[in-house]
């Protein structure tokens, strides 16, 4: 054992002074990062989450000369990354890409959440968002909102509509098109959106759904599913002839998805002030703006500030409707 | 043991049926039209219950071989290797992951052979840093820490070498303390500020305990 | 013959040296990836996404869709050398491939793996060419109530996968859909079984289980037995199949091709089902079913033929329709979004060169995955030779990197170790683990379609009886049921009277 311990303090020494320096140069903000960042997607590869990550590591990666890792950690509908980066060192070497699923709707509509969004992250900036869109099968009958409205009165309790999952913003879009106009659909669950999508495409019984803009845009134009119209509050600029649900009678209807950046809560501001200017200026590039407007998905960036007011009054919206429509997920 | 094995099998089915009856039991049943989460652990678990009874009777009734003997050396030296990889992995690093889980499974070869583990614990570590050089820097480190890991291994094989002339290893106890070994050699090594992200409050708090009490006088001992 | 000309078109295409390259490329790091558990095509191709935006659409997808097949030919190479399945549907080629690798005819497994998917990825890339909107509307006429039939009868096939009692083959499938149950409940977003712990949520991984009940196990099992210096139970002979083998591998890989190439269509799992599929199909036509799970040649042939047979035709409802049936077309529709082409039925008439290309270069691709790796497989056999104390550690790493990259959990690696053992007690006590894969894979899908049924049926079961296809799909069922049971009832009772 004499040997062993011997090797052990042999090996230990030199290491110890290289890492007492690190240390100390890790203390000044401005010379963040100091070493590689984790961007914690909590969702699988791909994705709109995913990609968006992806492309921002890439940019910060140049920007900042140090290495931005994505990493996926999915599970519990995104609560799980969150709250892996929620018990990170609040140095800004940690972050996660969160989505307005993971960050408004989870804390409103889980008996458990592992993490209290407001109190354990800090808001770097919101990145993008997609509308979601309101699309029928071709066969039913109704041409605008109203339409569709009576036609679903007109059928109570037979109309259906997919969902890519429980308690995401498309499924919670539909809950709250309930609440709003009276009508009576059913929800239908399924495992992500392709699969909803190949049951509405070919008329397996659900007749409408809501989903992210970029995943039905493809099939919206080509004809095989109508769209109605966007959640959103304002026309989006990939599809502007589609009308939003608010200026179709539902006033007041604004839901979207977005997709943002967060740190660890305690973050330094400095640091959160340097991440927000570099990827304000990476997202604002036309060329990268094009490439997302042509997917479906409008960047929008804003401040720390305007993005926390923003979370806390959707959790307030979310908890509203997950009480009327009761949505609770164990 | 002179029990069949079907009446182990049997018995397992029933106790795995159990568990998920007892678990389950909140889960609500709901009606056909709206199925509750708990429908098919119910229906399963009870038809698992009443074939697990049947497995059993049939080695009751039938006699047939008995179950074989366990190879626990080479069972807990397999899966030891595993667990120590998944425990060292996030708080460690791989390169201490790899060697541990090497070094660790190495020992339930049939005749083992320490100059020949120690070879391959470095053929492992430069496979690592060679081929999957982006692997090793998603872990959370960088140039330092190939360096620092290299080191280490080299402690490792040294410490084993010498220790290895004087007793055999394979005893269980032996093994523990290699681990322990091991993993105070990386500890030391990966001190603040080298890429950690520890997994949990509970093990962030075990290592703050740890940095505190332990490692922080030991650095100020050598520094002075 | 418009599609002569078309694929003439598409071969020009593809036969460009910038498109051969990334095909080649494509093809290459997807036998790489095959070959290591854990690292999935799905993985790699999210994280090569960013470098094909610089590259010009037609290289990229052609890249993108080689390693995808690329990916199913690799993960044959595990299951059959050292019995560890890398991915669902090579669970099965592990059953005889592991065996044919002891009795020292690895070589001949391996390459007859190849040649079946070659075969079945030209002709599936024919299918793809000329009956794309029929097959459409084929998996256009599943919902959910077919799709609960069709899981049925696989679930029932699992129990020919079984060579012992089947009593404990149906307990073994009814384990795995025990396992099955763990993560979160899709319609209801309910926790079940998952201990609080939040890596569950998402339910148990498929790695986690199939490497610890297949390769840990069976590394701990080779361990226990002195005597035996390597995984060859008897000396290698010969690198390619013989003549004999041909003939009989051959009409199991034209079977295994076009159950694969229709079963490929169908979204929601039917890619899966295909190797389960193919092998039950040969077992049950078999003069001496009792061959399968010692070795038998067609057990390898008809899984690795219909596995890649649905890998290519799964192409279809991506192509004609624009939905992604699984997470890697998916990310092929995201790649195809970035580059700025709307993914759907326009495709072929809208991008000619984009489509046909594409096309063309499958079959190019498959053609080269079978020229690199013919050769490889000398390289594999003889790694069996290495000595067995040096090669388990090297295993034993495989399987502990290949599951933490899947999710980067360690608590999966974790797990790894737990269904080691209980794979370890169900050597001992003669259960099989292949039924408990399968009942682990195609039991959530059951569940989630039975209640989807009902729920859209307003809870009618007769839902399942009065749609023809799920009616069909039920009776076969029942028949392959009955063909299970009858001959297990009848032997038992011989027994009974002979005692």
């Amino acid at each position: 054992m004499r040997v062993l311990r011997l090797c052990l303090f042999a090996v230990a020494a030199p290491f110890v002074v290289m890492t007492a320096g690190l240390a100390v140069t890790a203390a000044l903000a401005q010379d963040y990062p100091t070493k590689p960042v984790k961007i914690i997607v909590p969702y699988p590869p791909a994705g709109t989450t995913d990609i968006l990550a992806r492309l921002i590591a890439a940019k910060l990666t140049v920007s900042l000369k140090q290495q931005f890792i994505v990493e996926n950690k999915p599970g519990a509908g995104g609560n799980l990354g969150n709250e892996v980066v929620a018990h990170a060192a609040p140095d800004g070497h940690t972050l996660v890409m969160s989505t307005a699923g993971n960050m408004t709707i989870n804390p409103a509509t889980y008996a458990n959440m592992p993490v209290d969004v407001l109190k354990d992250f800090a808001p770097i900036t919101m990145v993008a968002q997609v509308s979601n869109v309101l699309a029928v099968h071709p066969g039913v009958p109704a041409k605008n909102v109203a339409e569709f409205i009576a036609w679903v009165k007109s059928r109570p309790k037979q109309v259906f509509f997919a969902t890519s999952s429980p308690a995401n913003t498309p499924h919670m879009s539909g809950e709250l098109f309930n609440i709003a106009a009276g009508t009576d659909m059913t929800p239908v669950h399924y495992k992500g959106s392709g699969p909803a999508l190949q049951d509405l495409v070919a008329g397996q019984g659900v007749q409408a759904m809501f989903d992210n803009m970029p995943s039905v845009l493809p099939l919206i134009q080509a004809g095989t599913l109508r769209g109605l119209a966007v959640t959103a509050a304002k026309r989006s600029p990939t599809m502007p002839e589609l009308p939003t649900i608010d200026e179709s009678g539902l006033k007041g209807y604004a839901v979207v998805s977005w997709f943002g950046l967060f740190a660890p809560a305690k973050t330094p501001a400095a640091v959160i002030d340097k991440l927000h200017k570099e990827v304000v200026a990476s997202m604002s590039e036309p060329e990268t703006t094009k490439k997302l407007v042509e997917i479906g998905t409008e960047p929008v960036l804003n401040t720390p500030e305007e993005f926390g007011k923003r979370v806390a009054s959707e959790i307030e919206m979310w908890r509203a409707v997950a009480k009327k429509a009761n949505i609770r997920i164990e | 043991m002179n029990v069949d094995k079907d009446i182990w099998a049997g018995l397992f089915f029933m106790v795995l049926a159990m568990l998920g009856l007892w678990i389950g039991a909140d889960y609500a049943f709901g009606t056909p039209a709206r199925m509750g989460a708990g429908f098919l652990p119910k229906v399963l678990c009870w038809a698992l219950l009443g074939l697990g009874a049947l497995v059993t009777l049939i080695g009751v009734v039938k006699r047939g071989e008995p179950m074989e003997a366990w190879a626990w050396g080479e069972l807990v030296a397999i899966l030891d290797a595993v667990l120590l990889f998944a425990a060292a992995l996030e708080v460690l690093g791989l390169e201490a992951a790899i060697l541990g889980a090497v070094l660790i499974g190495g020992t339930g070869a049939p005749s083992p052979n320490h100059f020949e583990r120690v070879c391959l614990g470095f053929a492992a570590f430069f496979l690592t840093l060679f081929l999957l050089p982006g692997f090793a820097v998603k872990i959370g480190g960088g140039s330092i820490q190939m360096v620092i890991g290299l080191l280490a291994v080299a402690a490792c094989a040294a410490a084993i070498l010498s220790h290895a002339r004087r007793v055999p290893f394979g005893v269980l106890a032996e093994r523990v303390l290699l681990g322990v070994g091991l993993g105070i050699v990386c500890i030391i090594v990966f001190v603040d500020g080298l890429g950690l992200t520890m997994k949990s409050v509970i093990v962030t708090d075990a290592w703050n305990v740890l940095k505190d009490a332990v490692i922080r006088p030991v650095i100020r001992l050598i520094i002075r | 013959m418009d599609v002569l000309s078309n694929l003439a078109h598409g071969f020009a295409i593809a036969l460009s040296l910038q498109n051969l390259l990334f095909c080649l490329l494509g093809a290459v790091l997807g036998t790489l990836i095959g070959v290591l558990p854990g690292i999935g095509p799905v993985a790699t191709i999210a994280m090569l996404l960013p470098f094909t935006f610089t590259l010009s659409p037609i290289p990229a997808l052609i890249m993108l869709a080689g390693i995808y097949y690329g990916a199913q030919y690799g993960g044959s190479t595990t299951a059959i050398l050292v019995n560890m399945p890398g991915e669902s549907s090579s669970v099965v080629t592990c059953l005889d491939g592991y065996q044919m690798a002891r009795q020292g005819r690895a070589g001949a497994a391996l390459a007859i793996a190849a040649i079946g998917s070659f075969i079945a990825g030209c002709f599936a890339t024919v299918l793809v060419a000329v009956f794309s909107a029929p097959l459409t509307s084929v998996a256009q006429s599943f919902g959910a109530a077919e799709y609960f039939s069709l899981m049925v009868f696989g679930l029932i096939a699992a129990v020919v996968l079984a060579q012992g009692s089947v009593i404990k083959a149906v307990a073994m499938i009814l384990v795995g859909l025990f396992l099955g149950l763990v993560g979160t409940d899709v319609n209801t977003g309910k926790q079940r079984f998952t201990f609080g712990v939040p890596e569950l949520s998402d339910g148990i991984g498929f790695v986690p289980i199939a490497l610890g009940i297949f390769g840990l196990a069976e590394i701990i099992t080779n361990l226990s037995k002195p005597e035996e210096r390597s995984i060859l139970s008897q000396p290698i002979h010969g690198l390619m199949p013989t003549m004999a083998d041909f003939k009989q591998a051959f009409p199991a890989i034209l079977r295994g091709t076009a159950l694969g190439s229709l079963l490929g269509v169908l979204p929601g799992g039917g890619a899966v089902l295909s190797a389960f599929a193919a092998y039950t199909l040969e077992k049950k036509i078999a003069k001496d079913p009792s061959r399968f799970g010692k070795g038998a040649i067609e057990g390898v042939a008809a899984p690795e033929s219909a596995n890649n047979a649905g890998a290519q035709t799964s192409f279809i409802p991506l192509l004609t329709l624009g939905i992604p049936p699984n997470p890697v077309m998916a990310l092929m529709i995201g790649a195809m979004m970035i580059h700025g082409i709307q993914p759907g039925p326009q495709v072929m008439t809208k991008q000619p060169d984009l489509f046909w290309g594409l096309v063309a270069s499958m079959w190019i691709g498959n053609l080269m995955l079978l020229v690199i790796n013919l050769p490889m497989i000398g390289i594999w056999v003889r790694l069996l030779s290495v000595p067995y104390r040096l090669l388990f550690p090297a295993i034993l790493l495989f399987c502990c990197i290949g599951v933490y990259s899947l999710n980067n959990s360690a608590f999966e690696v974790g797990l790894t170790a737990l269904f080691g053992l209980m794979g370890y007690f169900f050597l001992k006590t003669g259960c099989e683990g292949a039924p408990l894969l399968l009942g682990f894979v195609l039991g959530p899908m059951m569940e989630e379609n039975l209640r989807r049924a009902l729920l859209l049926a307003h809870g009618d079961p007769a839902v399942f009886v009065q749609r023809p296809i799920s009616l069909g799909l039920l009776i076969m069922s029942a028949l392959l049921l009955a063909a299970v049971v009858l001959p297990a009832v009848r032997s038992t009772r011989e027994q009974a009277f002979q005692e």
